[in-house]
């Protein structure tokens, strides 16, 4: 059993609102190592017209119709340099082709399914630079779906609003991929903590007899997969059990259902440096620094921006040139607080909350998973994970 | 994002523990000898000044060492433990102590832990200065625990008089009840290694059993005595000093066991007084190895 952590949570950190910001001037398209684009400069590009693609013709798809401006450097949620596609919205919305959906799901065989995905160029929300279809390749042994509904991270609440709004989605895929697998055995782990959420499903969870719900507890950091197996369901292998996020399975279902990539995310702004807590619905590309501008209310001049959580995420150098991408979750704003670490004064603390049991005064690269637990706990404010970067 | 523990409230939790020691130790060294007439008023401040002083000096030698290191002072006083060890170290030293001794050792023991290298090679250098202490007032023939008024009768205390604190020891160490007190308090502080102290008595305990067998003692007056060896205040207080204890939960454990196996050994065959932390003297150094050892498994 791996450590878990109840954390210290400020809660009056809460974002109880949805907003939409889809009318961003420009997006900035991601070009992945092995991508090429298909389309000119100042040429016009339809939304969902194929943008880039790699040798073997797994496409990217763009979100918005407009004209192609020309390439740039933008920064994903880890400080990481990209190159950008950068396209003029030209706020019409106009869409190469309208596909039929595909009315049962469920009826779809395994090996479609996969090649859907293949051909979609699906990416994993976990991280964009993977393709999802790689997750249900070696999936014959599959005794049991788990449907991860909740955030990673605290202040980060994209899966709430996700779970009200798009509920019949969730359920219709989670039904059709225990068909499709032939598991018919899906768990819906909810944080115990969403009340609003769990009341919601089990009025309708009825009519699902293969899912249920299973209530989380509100500890840190379930949200990883080995851990997440190892404290709740270690009675299974490795291969019967298949752990989707609910950004994963929107994926799929848009792919599968409407033949669409993603086109628009949640995102979440919080932090104890804006007026309002937040969850954005955004087109993917847009430039953050727009949706800040547009959005929220910034209460002081010194702040830190700590992108995909504040335990795990990524303090980010330069918030201008940071674009949304499918494994973008949300940003923290916070006031800016000088933490001066002190001398180690040996406690142990940050041993003993460590869930991979590894010494965080000498981090073991390949084995940390870099929950940021460590410089959580630490009383001497010592930045152990991400100290030597 | 942070938990709410900061150094400043672990130093305040050790406080809070230590001032009722302080304050018994106080009433029964000071206190009750001046009103038995035994001391003057003067005598009895020079009781009052231990203490006093035990906080005085830390924080100015503090924020000497800030000032000459160029950190805020209030910040380096504010985290820094050296109260907490001058206070630990009042509580060990006899009431009777020489107060230029006491000041000079302090001093010293304050200088040496604001120095790394000490605290890197893990000897518990409030230990350390203390038999240090111990050793020179022996030498001196000034070897005793006994206040004024101990001194002038002739004793024999029960269970009940050496668990409520009338016995013979250091300045704040007697009292095993309000230890044991302090013990459950800082229980509840995250940062404080609550097994420690319970494995220290309990293999102090057995140890001292099977010792008391071996040399056919009275099991029952080994165990009485064993209230009164300083065990429960050096276990409790001393043992768990987060510099002076193992890193590890694993090497806590096997710190504590060999520690509470030592106190049988050094409180039967070297001294009844100064046993416990002469075994504590010897497992701490002990403790970067343990450490070493357990990460090195982990692995």
């Amino acid at each position: 059993m791996k450590k878990l952590v109840k954390l210290d949570i400020n809660k009056d950190i809460k974002a109880n609102v949805l907003e939409d910001y889809l009318c961003t001037d420009y997006l900035y398209i991601p070009v992945y190592p092995g991508f090429k684009l298909k389309i000119n400069t100042n040429s016009l590009v339809l939304k969902e017209q194929i943008i880039l693609e790699t040798d073997k013709k797994i496409p990217v798809y763009s979100p918005i119709s407009g004209i192609v401006k020309g390439g740039t450097y933008s920064l994903k949620y880890n400080n990481q340099k990209i190159k950008t596609v950068v396209i003029e919205n030209n706020f019409k919305e106009e869409l190469l082709s309208k596909k039929a959906s595909t009315k049962d799901i469920k009826k779809i065989t395994k090996d479609k399914f996969i090649k859907t995905l293949e051909t979609m160029g699906i990416v994993d929300t976990d991280n964009e630079e993977l393709s999802l279809y790689k997750r249900f390749i070696n999936t014959d042994n599959l005794k049991l779906i788990l449907i991860k509904s909740y955030d990673n991270e605290p202040y980060i609440e994209n899966i709430k609003f996700e779970l009200q709004n798009n509920m019949q989605k969730i359920l219709e895929t989670i039904d059709a991929l225990n068909n499709i697998f032939k598991t018919y055995n899906a768990h819906l782990l909810i944080n115990e903590l969403n009340s609003e959420c769990i009341t919601l499903y089990n009025d309708y969870i009825g009519s699902y007899p293969n899912i249920s719900i299973k209530l989380l507890p509100n500890r840190y950091p379930l949200y990883n997969d080995s851990i997440l197996k190892e404290n709740l369901y270690s009675s299974y292998n490795d291969d019967e059990i298949l752990i989707l996020s609910i950004d994963n399975l929107m994926n799929i279902y848009n792919a599968i259902k409407r033949h669409r990539q993603i086109t628009e995310k949640y995102i979440t702004i919080s932090g104890d440096a804006i007026a309002e807590q937040k969850v954005i619905n955004t087109k993917i590309g847009t430039k953050v620094i727009d949706i800040i501008n547009n959005c929220i209310k910034i209460k002081y001049q010194n702040v830190e921006y700590f992108v995909n959580g504040i335990l795990s995420g990524t303090k980010i150098d330069d918030i201008n040139k940071l674009i949304v991408t499918n494994d973008f979750q949300g940003i923290i704003i916070n006031k800016k607080v000088d933490l001066i670490p002190e001398k180690c004064i040996n406690c142990g603390l940050c041993y003993k909350v460590c869930p991979m049991n590894i010494n965080p005064k000498n981090i073991n690269k390949e084995k940390c998973i870099k929950c940021g637990l460590c410089n959580y706990i630490c009383p001497a404010n010592i930045k152990l994970l991400g100290g030597d970067e | 994002m942070h938990t709410k523990t900061n150094i400043n409230k672990i130093i305040k939790g050790y406080l809070i523990a230590l001032i009722p020691l302080l304050i018994y130790g106080f009433y029964k060294n000071g206190f009750i000898v001046y009103n038995r007439g035994l001391i003057n008023t003067i005598n009895l401040l020079k009781i009052l000044l231990l203490p006093i002083l035990g906080i005085v000096i830390p924080i100015i030698i503090d924020y000497f060492y800030a000032l000459s290191n160029n950190i805020k002072p209030k910040h380096y006083i504010k985290n820094s433990f050296s109260i907490i060890y001058s206070l630990i170290y009042t509580c060990i030293l006899p009431s009777n102590i020489n107060i230029i001794a006491y000041i000079i050792s302090l001093i010293l023991l304050i200088y040496l832990l604001n120095e790394i290298p000490m605290t890197k090679f893990k000897l518990n250098t409030i230990v350390l200065i203390k038999l240090i202490i111990i050793f020179i007032l022996f030498l001196l023939n000034k070897y005793t625990y006994l206040n004024t008024y101990e001194s002038n009768i002739d004793y024999s205390y029960t269970l009940f008089n050496n668990f409520f604190g009338r016995n013979i020891g250091g300045f704040g160490t007697t009292n095993i009840f309000l230890i044991l007190c302090s013990y459950i308090g800082l229980s509840f502080t995250e940062s404080y290694k609550k097994e420690i102290p319970l494995i220290i008595i309990i293999f102090s305990i057995i140890s001292s059993i099977i010792i008391s067998l071996i040399f056919k003692d009275n099991i029952m007056s080994v165990l009485k005595n064993l209230l009164i060896s300083n065990i429960f205040f050096t276990s409790i207080f001393i043992a768990t000093i987060p510099m002076f204890s193992p890193y590890t939960k694993e090497g806590s454990i096997i710190f504590a066991i060999l520690t509470g196996i030592l106190n049988g050994i050094c409180i039967k065959f070297i001294s009844f007084q100064e046993g416990a932390y002469i075994s504590l003297l010897i497992s701490t150094s002990l403790i970067t190895m343990i450490d070493f050892i357990i990460l090195k498994i982990k692995e």
